[in-house]
């Protein structure tokens, strides 16, 4: 049987229609203290996924924070969190710090992050609501989820994400997307 | 040993002036997260305080509230 033209099924150049559109390519980083990527929040898109998955070398916190044309923000983030684990629900709120903290980690055990931000590159307060699995020292009892809402109160465009570590270092990868705008 | 960053996919050491910024905002972040502790430990002690007066475990409470 022959085909017509119209009937031709043919390939769709990678990237044209995807939904979400990678910015920055999976990046690994080893035995880091911190983590940034600059030039990733554009005009073309209002609203960034970010998945970070990553372990620390002791039990500590994963934090972060903004950046402007290479310089970390270190200003105005809020938080709330919901933390479940097993049968206990606990519920937390930090305001006006020095970044956002993601939620502890102990050292052998990964946790992964859905960061979703949105308007980052506009003047105007950026928010977030994350996603995390967390592992408490062990992948069986130790398995905890947390939502974050969170937020940079300030009128400010930002270009830039960093993620780091108070204490020791942490280890790990990350990949950046935007939501595409049209359809 | 000087301060590991990984600056947009690559890894190097810190230079001096980074590595004073990290260490002069870890440290306040450190303070920022033993508050965090604190809190969560008092609200904690709250809760246990709560259930002492009902007579109940924590255990107890647990199967309790599903």
């Amino acid at each position: 049987m022959a085909y017509t033209s119209s009937q031709i099924v043919q390939a769709v150049p990678t990237g044209i229609n995807s939904a979400l559109v990678c910015v920055k390519a999976e990046t690994a980083f080893t035995s880091a203290t911190s983590v940034t990527a600059d030039g990733v929040f554009t005009s073309s898109y209002t609203n960034y996924l970010v998945k970070i998955i990553f372990n620390t070398s002791t039990a500590n916190d994963g934090l972060m924070k903004f950046r402007v044309s290479g310089v970390a923000t270190s200003t105005n983030y809020n938080r709330q969190r919901l933390v479940f684990n097993s049968t206990s629900v606990t519920t937390d709120q930090l305001n006006s710090q020095t970044s956002i903290n993601l939620g502890s980690t102990n050292g052998a055990f990964e946790q992964s992050f859905d960061l979703n931000i949105y308007n980052p590159q506009i003047a105007t307060a950026t928010n977030i609501f994350s996603l995390n699995q967390n592992n408490f020292a062990n992948y069986t009892t130790g398995n905890a989820g947390v939502i974050i809402s969170a937020n940079q109160s300030a009128s400010t465009a930002f270009d830039g994400i960093e993620f780091s570590v108070a204490t020791g270092t942490f280890t790990g990868k990350y990949a950046i997307y935007g939501y595409s705008k049209t359809v | 040993m000087a301060l590991k960053i990984n600056d947009n996919g690559i890894d190097r050491n810190m230079t001096a002036e980074e590595e004073a910024a990290h260490l002069a905002w870890a440290e306040i972040a450190q303070s920022e997260a033993e508050a965090q502790a604190d809190a969560l430990a008092l609200k904690q002690a709250a809760r246990l305080a709560v259930l002492d007066k009902l007579g109940l475990t924590a255990d107890e409470a647990q199967a309790l509230l599903g």
